[in-house]
């Protein structure tokens, strides 16, 4: 194997998994959290009881969540033209990485939520605060290392489902993986695609886990 | 400075209706402490919670200094809710913030500027006794700390009210008294009403100047502490006066349990019956303690010779209560 050639492959290749993936996390958080604090207060219970908001809602997402990933590649690609102008390629590959884990992180972040003690809530309502300043003032601070932890295990879905977007032409190490490594029998490459992937994930869950423990002041 | 007219609570319990509250009507005064007292399970809980509506009564009318809580709009609820400061049985303190972000919590959202909030957390530590934790975090103080913080916390915007859920359940009994030492502390300084719920007669025994007592979502008996201790049967003073043994019956001899209260306490009375009636005085039990700050004894006594009617009628006319077996 000439490394001399592979070499700045690899490392395009992994700048290409980072940036899909660094973004499409981005959009994830952007929209998924918000849609999780929904769930948390449009319930029965919750800050803004909306049942019927609450119900359909909560459908949407299973509905977005049933759909298996690479049946979902291929149905968001108008959309993906319309939103990049291209279907091919790292940032082509953000649209349906980002819909696909954002309900994901929804649900995520709504257990992560429902975990903030009860008791808290009431004593910012006895305090009167608003609905609006109990979710950015306790129920998301209390919650931000749950929630640190539950975007590390979002990230790392997302590198999986990267290397998968990369089997249709998304970029990045399943791209590398799937063209090289599988039809073209470069098995070094294949290893080597999956020993980083393996790192990735590693330090991201290490570097979830530090930062969740250095948040959490219980 | 609240006032409770007949207030229901109802939840449905799938095709069952169950009454936390079944009428309640309460009012105290400004200035007062409060107590509510009752098992667990009698709707204490829901009532306190009706009065700042954390929970909105089924009917019935919540005023709060004047204000009929249950016809405020939202906004009008959230600045109401803001003169009425509230601690509770677990504390309830934001894990993510520092002592003095807890403090200045309801201060954030009552919209003081930063400058005020700063000087103000100060002033609010410095009375709880607790300045030199400012920047420590909930989780590294103890019991009665976290709860002093909840206090500070409580009183940040100047409450005209203090409503006090079991806040002294969870403590141990040193800090169950340092706590309610420093509610009736703040109560006497700054004229704080207190209405506190609890299932502890010692709390109302230590703070309480009047004391409604609940049962199955009802008030069975309200008025002062002391007024309830001194009339007889009421449940306030079976409840805080231990039933004594009964006496060994003797002839000749008349057996009565006397009550003082407050001054008469101190007072050597039966050493008058002595010299005035001729009778002999056989003491056969007593405990006397303090109960809202006043002196309460009881004395079981056996009476003989002389003249014991006339003695017990001087009793009497002297203000003891007393109950001839």
């Amino acid at each position: 194997m000439e490394w001399s050639i592979w070499l700045p492959v690899l490392w395009t290749s992994t700048l290409d998994t980072l940036y899909m993936v660094m973004v499409a996390t981005f959009f994830t958080v952007l929209f998924g959290l918000p849609l999780g604090v929904l769930l948390v207060a449009t319930d029965r219970s919750g800050l803004m009881p909306a049942p019927l908001v609450n119900q359909i809602l909560g459908t949407v997402v299973n509905a977005a969540r049933s759909l298996p990933f690479i049946i979902l590649l291929v149905v968001v690609i108008p959309i993906t033209r319309l939103l990049t102008g291209t279907t091919i390629g790292a940032t082509a590959a953000i649209v349906p990485l980002s819909r696909a884990a954002i309900p994901f992180f929804a649900r995520v972040s709504e257990t992560s939520l429902r975990e903030v003690d009860r008791g808290l809530i009431e004593a910012a309502q006895s305090m009167g605060s608003s609905p609006w300043q109990i979710i950015t003032r306790v129920l998301i601070p209390e919650a931000l290392p749950s929630l640190v932890l539950g975007t590390a295990i979002t990230i790392i879905n997302l590198i999986g489902y990267s290397a998968m977007a990369g089997a249709i032409g998304g970029g990045g190490l399943g791209d590398l993986a799937i063209r090289y490594g599988y039809q073209r029998y470069e098995t070094g490459i294949l290893v080597v695609t999956v020993l980083i992937l393996i790192v990735m994930v590693q330090g991201l869950q290490a570097l979830g886990n530090m930062l969740a423990r250095r948040l959490s002041r219980k | 400075m609240i006032t409770l007219t007949d207030v229901y609570k109802v939840y449905d319990q799938g095709d069952q209706r169950v009454a936390a509250l079944n009428g309640v009507s309460l009012h105290v005064p400004r200035g007062e402490i409060f107590g509510v007292l009752g098992p667990s399970g009698a709707g204490k809980s829901t009532l306190i919670r009706c009065v700042n509506l954390l929970e909105r009564p089924t009917s019935g009318s919540v005023q709060v200094a004047g204000q009929e809580m249950t016809r405020l709009s939202p906004e009008g609820l959230r600045r109401a809710r803001q003169r009425i400061g509230m601690i509770f049985q677990h504390f309830n303190l934001l894990n993510s913030r520092t002592v003095a972000g807890n403090v200045a919590y309801p201060l954030e959202i009552s919209g003081c500027s930063a400058d005020e909030r700063q000087r103000r957390v100060a002033e609010l530590l410095s009375l709880v006794g607790l300045s030199d934790k400012a920047n420590a975090y909930p989780s590294q103080l103890s019991g009665g700390q976290k709860q002093r913080v909840g206090i500070a916390r409580a009183l940040a915007n100047n409450p005209d009210v203090l409503l006090s859920d079991e806040a002294t359940s969870a403590l141990d009994p040193q800090n169950t008294i340092a706590i309610l030492n420093l509610l009736r502390d703040l109560n006497q300084r700054l004229g704080l009403t207190i209405l506190l719920i609890t299932h502890e007669m010692n709390v109302v025994k230590q703070v309480c100047r009047s004391v409604a007592i609940m049962e199955e979502g009802r008030i069975i008996e309200q008025g002062t502490v002391s007024r309830l201790v001194s009339s007889p049967g009421s449940h306030l003073a079976r409840a805080l006066l231990p039933p004594l043994d009964p006496p060994p019956v003797s002839p000749g001899t008349t057996t009565a349990i006397i009550t003082f209260i407050g001054a008469l306490a101190d007072q050597p009375v039966l050493s008058s019956l002595v010299r005035q009636f001729d009778v002999e005085v056989n003491i056969l039990s007593g405990s006397i303690q303090n109960v809202g700050g006043q002196r309460v004894g009881q004395l079981q006594v056996g009476l003989r010779g002389g003249q014991v009617s006339q003695a017990l009628d001087h009793l009497r006319r002297l203000g003891l209560r007393v109950e001839v077996h």
